[in-house]
């Protein structure tokens, strides 16, 4: 794997599994402290399965001179102190989320060029009214608790919120929703990278005049036709533009009009 | 509630889900078929996989193919419970 993941104090069972998906397990104080003195990669994720797990790795960055970067998460509540120490020695850290995926499958996500479009775990926080998700890469993002309206009949039971589906999926009672449909509100990285595909794939006329006519710099109100026209054909909605005004746009686009769908 | 699409035991223990969800991205009608963390999109109108996934049929097991298949009419009257205001016989954005 390209990232290595320290997992603290598995239990006996999952250790083998863990082992097998090629995490480093950490069984004891002692194996703690050698990680992190061992110069761990910076992309690293570190994860404490009980609190016992934060004590050894607080223990051993407390008493380590060697900068321990990466990502964390606390699976169990850790203390306030430990929370501080933590946030000053990793890059991002996630403590404890109300729900959050079984180890395996976090693990699977991190490994997976494409965890940021993941959620791992989240909380709903009743007094602000919102909702907040870790990632796959341990970012964060949130919504108002509004943004999950009540669907054929269906009301989100905010109190019993999941998430499933290896991070999929939002649960709120009887209530599902995509996390995607939350990335692609909240995050304009998402949504510029989706749009990018669809975009790319669009092998449509409208669309290929569309990517054209950005290549070449100009604005719908270039063409000296309706600025509405234009939009409409790129957008597929006239179905036979009149061969006048195509040849008038091909013009202005540097293209033969026969050539226009090639772009 | 979201619909989720009855699957026969194999494909269930195999880890195979269909579902449409109750908040969804507003595009075309489609159904969700999750495997672990793998997921696609199948479009209901033109049954065709959509964005960012992609995906073919032949990613799935030849039965789950026959059963999604089959299940169109269904998966389309329950994508238009939920989602009453893109319905799988209203026009393309």
């Amino acid at each position: 794997m390209n990232e290595s993941v320290y997992i603290v104090d598995g239990t006996p069972c999952q250790r083998h599994t863990l082992t097998v998906m090629g995490a480093n397990v950490l069984a004891s104080k002692t194996d703690v402290a050698e990680a992190v003195n061992s110069r761990p990669p910076a992309n690293s994720l570190w994860i404490a399965l009980h609190e016992v797990s934060a004590h050894w790795l607080a223990h051993a960055l407390a008493n380590s001179s060697v900068p321990v970067r990466g990502r964390f998460l606390a699976i169990q509540e850790v203390p306030p102190e430990l929370a501080t120490l933590f946030a000053d020695r990793f890059d991002k850290i996630a403590l404890k989320p109300h729900s959050l995926l079984p180890v395996t499958e976090i693990l699977t996500i991190f490994l997976r060029d494409d965890r940021d479009q993941f959620c791992i775990g989240g909380s709903i926080d009743q007094s602000a009214q919102a909702i907040i998700c870790v990632k796959g890469d341990f970012s964060v993002i949130s919504a108002p608790l509004t943004f999950f309206e009540s669907s054929a009949g269906v009301i989100p039971d905010f109190n019993d919120f999941e998430v499933i589906d290896h991070g999929r999926t939002l649960r709120f009672g009887k209530y599902q929703a995509t996390f995607s449909v939350l990335l692609y509100e909240r995050d304009i990285r998402y949504r510029r990278h989706l749009n990018r595909m669809r975009e790319e794939s669009d092998r449509s006329f409208g669309a290929s005049m569309r990517r054209l006519r950005k290549q070449r710099g100009l604005k719908l109100s270039d063409f000296g036709v309706l600025e509405k026209t234009v939009a409409r054909i790129e957008r597929g909605q006239v179905k036979h533009p009149r061969k006048r005004t195509l040849i008038r746009i091909a013009k202005l686009l540097r293209v033969a009009p026969e050539h226009m769908a090639d772009y | 509630m979201p619909f989720e699409l009855k699957l026969p035991r194999n494909l269930k223990a195999g880890g195979w889900k269909v579902k449409i969800f109750d908040k969804e991205e507003l595009e075309p009608p489609h159904v969700t078929v999750l495997r672990g963390p793998e997921k696609w999109r199948l479009g209901l109108r033109d049954r065709r996989f959509l964005l960012p996934s992609g995906g073919s049929w032949a990613d799935f097991p030849k039965i789950l193919e026959k059963i999604l298949k089959e299940s169109i009419p269904i998966l389309t009257i329950e994508w238009d419970r939920i989602h009453p205001t893109n319905p799988v016989g209203g026009e393309d954005e």
